[in-house]
């Protein structure tokens, strides 16, 4: 028997969920909370097997109570319920702790196969949630790769300093305000980790952009 | 048609300078005495200020000497190098060719008289000056403009826990609430202030209160709250001195019998507030306009077309849509009558083009901002009572003293000067403002350092209030669609049967795509993430969703933004972002951008780039979406830059300095 703690603010979800289960054998909803305090106290008397937590709460949000149950209580697996599929927080929540992640507008078999999921040991995420995770990690791994992108103005102005111009020479030949070009050349240190302008231009070699 | 009925009570246009409010004959007199002082004073800031005080005085009634005045004021302080001076009669010159109707000039010297009083660190002139510039809008009838002054002028005096300036551009902002036909919420306003006002016990305040209920009970066509105010505007009128509101009060005391239907009555009051009016001819063309069309309902029809006349050209002399185009209509119901049609279709046209272009301009719109400019100040306001109440007790005792100073002061000047001429009433109102100057000057004093804080409240509101309606939606409809598909998938789940059944295969398709839609507008309403998570996160969000959807390649950097930002800055930063990706997809047909965030301490820059198509910065017809990014950036006093060039692509370039 798999005992559930639902913890939503919006009864009607709860009951939701109460139906959605009321007719399978091994599986009950167990106790349901409305609010993140309350959740805490009833945590500290009962254990349960899947807890089935709501990501806003009226008094504090999901995020932070994910994390707050898994400070003392290793083994209940956590399902965060959601209305949005922003992969920000579906990521914040799994790093604290979550095990899986579901939209409210599942359908009882969604619910059922994340429940028999998470307590087999995988993470379970919505099918919205995965393909958005997936982009995520497509752009991380852009990310990752550590070779800024230069803007055009950018590599106009690393191609001058690279020809040994000085900030306002530069400024004079583009028609910039010489404070325009310092920006710049900050904005350029600061993407390549530079202290000077000697290590920028070798970074900026090392990477091929210029010659 | 409501707004026909609604008519424009002045604003404070020199309540700022006139500080004395004298009837026209002992102005006159006053006028007198100061010329005669004038003309024995040297060439110096005494003469100066001399010149401002003439320039004030007949300001009232005669704009053309006060300009002139001003024009002496202006060439001298410039000789002598005499900056307070210069700034001052810049100040005076963008109220009178405001009143003149002359936008352009008193923009000009509005701006100039700013730029000087924000070197001399003077704040309360800065705010005297932004609720100037609210007039300037009100009058050609750009309310969010308006109110956005008003609002930043409210902030200012309330910086400088200045109640009674404070008072002059919320009533101001009462106004513009009116003329947005939020009649409910101008007369709750009203009702709170005037209960401020009759503490403070000051009956100038309160006559306006007064006004502004009668005109929107009017408005609503509730004539016996309307009554009520009608008898105490009425007292206040016999007891005072201040003919521009006196014109105002007999105005809308002749509106209000005219709804009555009691015409002639109305015509008596029409014909007083034409003789009080002091103010040009934005005064008179509005009352000649209100006989022409109360006799134009007494079918007297030559009187009326006399009125309505004198009404058109005044209103054309004095550059005001507002009032001119309601003359049209009347003018156009004239002809009518007069079976002259062609006439006749000329003015309803003419009505209707403006009528277009003033009010169908999104009133509701204007309402949100308006609504929630108040909301932010009222609150602060009921603190601020308590504070005033304790420093005026302070003030009391140096009331006391001030008067004995300045009555022994002043004496003895009159008695060198104008000897008996001057009156004893005029001495005592010459104390008053001085006294009210100290008065001013001491609070001043004590809250110099305090710093104006800028027109976040809008923008917090708006942004508060599309928060509300998200987490609404979440929690409300959200949830009743997430429930209904549960107990769908539940009851197929015990009936198999019904997962053949068509109808209920579509039902419950059709509420996911409800829960789906009312996610997609909640989000685009208030992107949870950005609440939680912050800015970059959010963004990083955006631009997923943009890559994902093939529209654009859009790469995200950050650096130096681990920390997160003040909410409301993040927000107005992402809607920044938000709208300028909408525009490179909408307009750009880019394939690539980039998004780059550096902060060097408090500095931040943003950067924007693509390889679209390209555009012409410099024309003017760059869209509304390029404009609300301008107001944005403006609001966080940011600088924005614009380089586009044709088939290479567009850089924007944001700075910011952000608060710690």
């Amino acid at each position: 028997m798999t005992n559930i703690l639902v913890i939503d603010d919006h009864p009607l979800i709860t009951d939701g969920i109460k139906t959605m289960l009321a007719a399978h054998m091994e599986i009950v909803v167990a106790a349901s909370v409305k609010t993140a305090k309350e959740a805490l106290v009833l945590l500290e008397q009962r254990t349960f097997d899947i807890i089935l937590l709501d990501i806003s709460l009226p008094d504090g949000d999901g995020l932070t109570l994910c994390a707050e149950i898994r400070k003392t209580n290793k083994q209940s697996k956590i399902i965060g319920l959601s209305s949005t599929n922003e992969t920000g927080i579906i990521t914040q929540f799994l790093q604290r702790g979550g095990n899986g992640y579901l939209l409210k507008n599942m359908e009882r078999q969604e619910l059922i196969e994340a429940i028999e999921q998470v307590q087999v040991g995988k993470i379970y995420l919505c099918k919205g949630a995965n393909e958005k995770i997936l982009e995520q990690y497509r752009n991380i791994d852009v990310a990752t790769q550590q070779v800024p992108v230069l803007t055009r103005r950018e590599t106009e102005i690393l191609q001058l300093l690279n020809e040994g111009l000085t900030g306002p020479q530069i400024a004079k030949q583009l028609f910039l305000s010489p404070l325009t070009v310092e920006t710049h050349r900050k904005n350029l240190m600061q993407k390549f980790n530079a202290n000077n302008a000697q290590m920028l231009l070798k970074l900026a070699r090392q990477n091929r952009l210029i010659e | 048609m409501n707004t026909l009925f609604f008519s424009r009570i002045g604003l404070f246009l020199y309540a700022f300078l006139l500080i004395i409010k004298a009837n026209g004959q002992a102005g006159d007199a006053l006028a007198d005495s100061l010329k005669r002082e004038l003309s024995k004073a040297k060439a110096d800031s005494n003469q100066v200020k001399l010149l401002m005080d003439l320039g004030n005085q007949v300001g009232y009634y005669d704009a053309a000497a006060a300009m002139k005045y001003a024009q002496q004021g202006l060439t001298l302080s410039k000789k002598i190098n005499y900056r307070l001076g210069q700034a001052r009669t810049h100040y005076l010159m963008g109220n009178t060719y405001l009143d003149l109707g002359n936008y352009r000039q008193s923009k000009i010297h509005l701006d100039e008289a700013e730029q000087l009083f924000s070197a001399l660190k003077r704040p309360d002139m800065l705010g005297k000056i932004q609720n100037a510039r609210g007039n300037w809008s009100y009058m050609q009838s750009d309310l969010q403009s308006a109110a956005y002054h008003y609002t930043r002028a409210v902030e200012t005096f309330h910086a400088l826990k200045d109640t009674a300036l404070e008072i002059f551009p919320y009533q101001n902002l009462i106004a513009s609430l009116g003329e947005t036909k939020n009649h409910e919420k101008a007369i709750a306003m009203s009702k709170r202030l005037l209960k401020l006002v009759q503490k403070r016990g000051d009956s100038l305040q309160m006559a306006y209160s007064y006004n502004y209920l009668i005109n929107n009970y009017l408005a609503l066509n509730q004539m016996d709250s309307a009554q009520k105010y009608v008898t105490d505007l009425l007292r206040f009128i016999q007891s005072s001195m201040d003919l521009g509101l006196a014109a105002d009060s007999y105005n809308v005391i002749g509106l209000y019998h005219f709804k009555r239907q009691a015409y002639h009555q109305a015509i008596a009051n029409y014909q007083l507030a034409l003789d009080k009016a002091l103010r040009g001819q934005y005064q008179t063309a509005q009352y000649y306009h209100a006989l022409g069309r109360t006799y134009l309902r007494l079918n007297a029809l030559d009187s009326a077309y006399l009125y309505l006349r004198k009404a058109e050209t005044q209103a054309l002399v004095a550059n005001t849509k507002d009032v001119y185009y309601r003359i049209c209509h009347d003018l156009g119901s004239y002809f009518a009558k007069k079976e002259d049609y062609s006439q006749a279709y000329r003015y309803l046209q003419e009505y209707t083009k403006l009528n277009d272009s003033i009010l169908v301009a999104e009133t509701r719109h204007y309402t949100a901002y308006l609504e929630a400019a108040f909301e932010n100040s009222k609150k602060e306001t009921e603190i601020l009572q308590l504070k005033t109440a304790e420093l005026q007790k302070d003030l009391a005792i140096k009331k006391r003293n001030n008067y004995l100073i300045v009555t022994l002061g002043l004496l003895a000047l009159g008695g060198i000067f104008f000897g008996l001429k001057v009156r004893n009433d005029q001495t005592r109102r010459k104390l008053l403002e001085q006294d009210k100057k100290l008065q001013a000057e001491k609070i001043l004093s004590l809250e110099k350092e305090q710093q104006v804080s800028s027109l976040q409240s809008m923008i917090t509101g708006q942004e508060s209030e599309r928060n509300r309606i998200a987490k609404d939606l979440h929690d409300g409809l959200g949830g009743l669609f997430s429930t209904v598909k549960m107990y769908f998938s539940t009851l197929q789940h015990e009936q198999p049967i019904l997962g053949e059944n068509p109808l209920f295969q579509k039902s419950m398709e059709l509420t996911h795509t409800a829960s789906v839609e009312l996610r997609r507008i909640a989000h685009n309403l208030m992107p949870e993430v950005l609440m939680k998570l912050g800015l970059i996160n959010a963004i990083q969000d955006l631009c997923n969703n943009i890559n994902t959807s093939r529209l654009l390649n859009i790469s995200l950097q950050a650096y130096g933004m681990e920390k997160r930002l003040n909410p409301n800055t993040e927000i107005m930063l992402y809607r920044i972002v938000q709208e300028l990706l909408n525009n490179i997809i909408k307009h750009a047909q880019a394939t690539e951008a980039i998004i780059q965030f550096n902060q060097h301490q408090e500095r931040l820059n943003i950067t924007i780039e693509d390889n679209g198509q390209g555009f012409n910065a410099n024309e003017d017809n760059t869209g509304a979406g390029l404009s609300t990014i301008k107001s944005r950036v403006n609001y966080l006093n940011g600088a924005l830059n614009i380089d586009s060039t044709q088939g290479v692509g567009t850089t924007v370039m944001m700075e910011f300095v952000l608060e710690s």
